[in-house]
């Protein structure tokens, strides 16, 4: 900058000397007129220098900052405005870029990871058996080297016991290749040796967080033991803190197979997740030598197998189901919606701006600023207003994000969602600030600047009146979806009510820890533990049963088959139940009877079946005493009542078709037990704890909550999601109030000198206020018939997987969004009206 | 943005009748005979072309600007006799070169008018 200014000051001399040298020769009357005019010689001159448009930008720049300074109230709304949608959006693209497009962007060359699966006949299932990781893993060393690195892993739940209250944690079992495949190293220690994964070796590593949580973040953790599962383990090393997989484990074990494990069939041991590392060659090719190479593979016994393994990018795998479609069908929409929405907000400002600097726009071309230098002003005061709006933005994203991550329940659900870790402003996050600021300084710029340039000045404010339709109408578009999420909410609020969940405590154990392992041994824990809770004073009902409604991943789903039905099969939400589970959730039996004491194990197998099954295949009167089978050549159960539907999975919009089993008839490992008592919530948490206990000194009660909690966790993507589109819907109303406010001053100030004759000729003020503000409001009216369009287009596609949404039953979203838009249109119009009434035609003519 | 004129200044420039692009070339010549100021450079060529040539200050300091950026000639500041602080240019070896190439050029283009016009006149 230094450089220009010498430049500029050299040339000033160069220039006067000649002057003065010809003043000297011939006077100065004659040197000044062959001289000619010095401030274009300059510029002419100027115009030769190197990095010239640098310099004018910076010109530009500095005229552009000077004249926001002088018009403050409009720099500030347009930069608010700016901040606002560009915040909304760096934020939102922040949440997209940690969880859907990097979930992985603490490993190297996330993108060369990828997960091999088979599909198999019968199941959905897509793991790997471990004789075939074993051949796979021989296999893909002799191939043409498509991949480089090829781990295993299983996941399972263990049980810390020894000193305070037992816990439950996720922990993942993984092979010699696991930790070299993803490429990261631990932060303290090191991962498992070769000697390691042989049988018998007790050494586990532990994931950042919990090393925080249970050594305090203490760097002498290394040797220490750790007790799971009633065994004693050696801590060797500590993962860095974004480092997740499988996303939400807090442990890493060896496999330590024997070689009768490692030959195991798919039918004997635990099926293995296969992740590995691309080895410079694309999908398709290692996806072609793995179809090669699974033709090789044995075949296990039970005639599975038989299907090539399948290789796909683990990124795929990690990211997040629940939030995805979301994101990419709705919040980049609406980002985008609202970003146009705040660029048609400052293409007006200017606009209007514009039309008031005619004045120095016009003596700016007198003086002979070409019609592009007048332009390229504009663009740039356009494109300084998206800068200084970006850089508030980003203070608006940060803030927005924070206020997000105390929306967001910080226990599973949370940490279950892959890359939420790294969710920041990171560099990709700020490139796409600027490339945003980029777009809307032009988009915002342009209009302006193409009216300035052209040669018909004249202002008739066709323009922008469409700009403030578009601004209206992309408005009602967004404040739909806000109002549709609203509608959602409330929907969820009144269904989940129904089952009194403030009041209710309910708890997770796992019995697959030692002791548990037939199924008589749990149904008569379950059965001791049920009268235990039941011994609790105060004590009004106690039920364990599978999962809670609204658990959406939590719900397990079963096959079952009818009489006489050979094709496929179908599909149902599968829970077991103690008998007191329908009083205690407040689920109403609406055919049959209640399963009942005498359900025993020994007794004949029996079932209830939701609404919806039982209406798809008979009817709720006819469904009692038919019959259904589970397993295949299992035992046939009979239906014995039908209860009121279930919402399990909210994602899919419809309550599911539920098969309810007695649990002494059918004991699983993991059970939720839920319990009402006349007595404050933490006490109450305290007494089953004790209860519980008592029965069993190392089994882990986790996740003790009320049950309003428990759906509050499973529903919080849901919760989020809604602040997030009411956030959007409401900025997207102030920018729309605030241009429509901002052309209502500007045309009743345009108009003043009419309206000061039309007083004089006797006009009544309110008659000038009502043609002001029928003037906007048929503007309002026409922008809201095209945003219905859109709206109910957004209302239609909504109903699909907006979750609560059901276009037939909402049919108030969009009339409320358009009321709520009229009444703003009304406010923001009534102002400048009112004003322009009031006007007093005296001092009104007697101005210019 | 140099090439672009506004019609302000390209009625300026065009007051000067000169041929277009010879007044680099005049003005590496004017220099080839010694080291000189703006307003000697703009003496000389009037002087030199007997107050037919006009080079007005809208022409020649953009000319002498450009030269100077594509290292023709070379600039530096020294105190005149009046003990004014004034900017002087020389040529450098590139403008050297360049001088005479574009003089040879000239010249024959000289030639080359010449031989068509004497041509005609000769005729009638």
């Amino acid at each position: 900058m230094k450089l220009w200014r010498r430049r500029e000051t050299e040339l000033q001399e160069e220039l006067r000397t000649h002057l003065a040298m010809a003043a000297q020769e011939r006077g100065a009357a004659a040197a000044a007129r062959e001289f000619g005019n010095r401030d274009l010689v300059t510029e002419v001159t100027r115009d030769q220098w190197p990095l010239r448009w640098l310099a004018d930008v910076r010109r530009d720049l500095a005229l552009g900052w000077r004249g926001l300074r002088r018009n403050p109230a409009f720099a500030w709304v347009a930069i608010a405005a700016f901040a606002l949608a560009i915040g909304a959006n760096a934020a939102i693209y922040s949440l997209a870029d940690g969880i859907y497009f990097h979930p992985l962007s603490w490993a190297p060359q996330e993108n060369q990871l990828i997960e091999l699966f088979r599909l198999r006949r019968n199941e959905g299932s897509w793991a790997v058996a471990p004789a075939e990781y074993r051949s796979l893993e021989a296999g893909a060393r002799q191939l043409h080297g498509a991949v480089s690195e090829l781990g295993a892993y299983t996941e399972e739940q263990v049980t810390t016991s020894g000193s305070g209250t037992p816990q439950l944690w996720n922990a993942a079992e993984v092979s010699g290749g696991f930790f070299r495949t993803i490429g990261v190293a631990p932060l303290l220690g090191r991962s498992f040796s070769a000697a390691e994964q042989q049988p018998g070796h007790h050494v586990a590593v532990l994931s950042y967080g919990l090393w925080q949580q249970s050594f305090a973040g203490n760097r002498d953790v290394l040797g220490r033991a750790l007790r799971l599962n009633g065994q004693l383990y050696m801590v060797i090393g500590v993962m860095p803190q974004r480092f997740a997989l499988p996303v939400g484990d807090q442990l890493w074990l060896p496999l330590g197979y024997s070689q009768q494990q490692w030959s195991a069939a798919w039918s004997a041991g635990p099926p293995l997740q296969v992740i590995a590392r691309l080895a410079g060659g694309t999908l398709q090719q290692a996806n072609a030598e793995f179809k090669t190479l699974s033709a090789s593979l044995p075949l296990d016994p039970a005639g599975h197998g038989g299907r090539p393994v399948i290789v796909a990018r683990l990124i795929n795998h990690v990211v997040n189901g629940t939030l995805t479609p979301i994101f990419m069908d709705t919040m980049l929409a609406a980002m985008g919606f609202l970003l146009l929405l705040a660029c048609a907000n400052v293409a007006n400002l200017h606009l209007a701006r514009a039309s008031a600097r005619e004045h120095e726009l016009t003596v700016r071309r007198a003086l002979g600023a070409s019609r592009a230098r007048i332009a390229r002003q504009l663009l740039t005061e356009a494109l300084l207003l998206a800068g200084l709006g970006g850089m508030a933005g980003l203070g608006v994203a940060r803030l927005a994000l924070h206020a997000l991550g105390h929306a967001m329940p910080a226990g599973d659900g949370a940490a279950r969602i892959a890359g939420y870790q790294s969710i920041g402003l990171n560099a990709n996050v700020l490139a796409f600030t600027f490339l945003i600021c980029l777009g809307a300084g032009l988009l915002a710029g342009l209009a302006p600047a193409l009216r300035a340039s052209s040669l018909r000045s004249h202002d008739n404010g066709r323009l922008r009146n469409m700009l403030l339709g578009l601004q209206a109408a992309l408005a009602l578009v967004l404040l739909t979806g806000a109002v549709l999420m609203g509608t959602g909410f409330v929907h969820y609020a009144t269904d989940t009510n129904r089952f009194e969940p403030r009041t209710m405590l309910t708890a997770s154990i796992n019995l697959s820890g030692a002791g548990y392992a037939t199924a008589a041994e749990r149904a008569d824990f379950y059965q001791r533990l049920l009268r235990g809770w039941s011994d609790i004073p105060g004590a009004s009902g106690v039920a364990a049963f599978s999962a809670s409604p609204y658990t959406n991943n939590g719900i397990a789903w079963i096959h079952y088959t009818l009489p006489g039905m050979s094709a496929t099969p179908l599909h149902a939400a599968a829970q077991s139940v103690s008998p007191g589970f329908f009083p205690l959730m407040r689920i109403p039996l609406v055919a049959g009877r209640n399963f009942a004491d005498s359900d025993s194990a020994s007794a004949p197998p029996v079932a209830i079946v939701s609404e919806e099954l039982a209406r798809s295949n008979w009817t709720v009167q006819t469904a009692i005493g038919q019959h259904l089978q589970i397993t295949p050549g299992g035992p046939w159960l009979t239906v014995v009542g039908v209860a009121a539907d279930v919402e399990y999975d909210w994602t899919d919009n419809a309550p599911e078709p539920a098969i309810y089993r007695p649990i002494a008839q059918a004991p699983g490992a993991n059970s939720m037990v839920g319990i009402r008592a006349g007595m404050p919530v933490a006490m109450l948490a305290a007494a089953v704890r004790g209860q519980t206990t008592k029965l069993d000194p190392d089994l882990p009660l986790t996740d003790v909550r009320t049950l309003a909690d428990a759906i509050y966790a499973g529903l919080a993507p849901v919760y989020v999601l809604g602040y997030l589109i009411s956030a959007i819907g409401g900025i997207a109303l102030a920018l729309a109030m605030a241009g429509l406010f901002g052309v209502a001053a500007y045309n009743a100030s345009r108009r003043r000198r009419e309206f000061g004759v039309r007083v004089a000729c006797g006009a009544l003020p309110s008659q000038i206020t009502r043609l002001m503000l029928r003037q906007g409001l048929s503007l309002i009216a026409a922008a809201v018939a095209l945003g219905a369009l859109g709206a109910l287009w957004l209302q239609r596609v909504a109903a699909h997987f907006f979750f609560g949404v059901h276009a037939a039953t909402d049919p108030w979203a969009l009339p409320m969004a358009a009321g709520l838009l009229a009444a703003a249109a009304i406010l923001a119009c009534y102002l400048p009206a009112r004003r322009a009434g009031r006007a007093d035609p005296v001092t009104v003519l007697r101005q210019d | 943005m140099q090439d672009a004129y506004t019609p302000h200044r390209r009625q300026y420039q065009n007051r000067i009748e000169l041929v277009q692009g010879t007044l680099d070339l005049l003005i590496l010549q004017t220099l080839a005979w010694g080291p000189q100021h703006g307003y000697g450079i703009s003496l000389a060529l009037r002087a030199h072309s007997g107050e037919v040539l006009r080079a007005d200050t809208g022409s020649l300091y953009p000319a002498l600007h450009r030269l100077e950026r594509r290292k023709r000639i070379a600039a530096n500041w020294e105190i005149s006799a009046n003990r004014q602080r004034i900017k002087v240019y020389r040529l450098t070896a590139v403008g050297r070169r360049e001088l005479a190439r574009e003089r040879s050029r000239w010249q024959r283009w000289l030639a080359a008018m010449g031989g068509i016009l004497e041509r005609r006149t000769a005729k009638p």
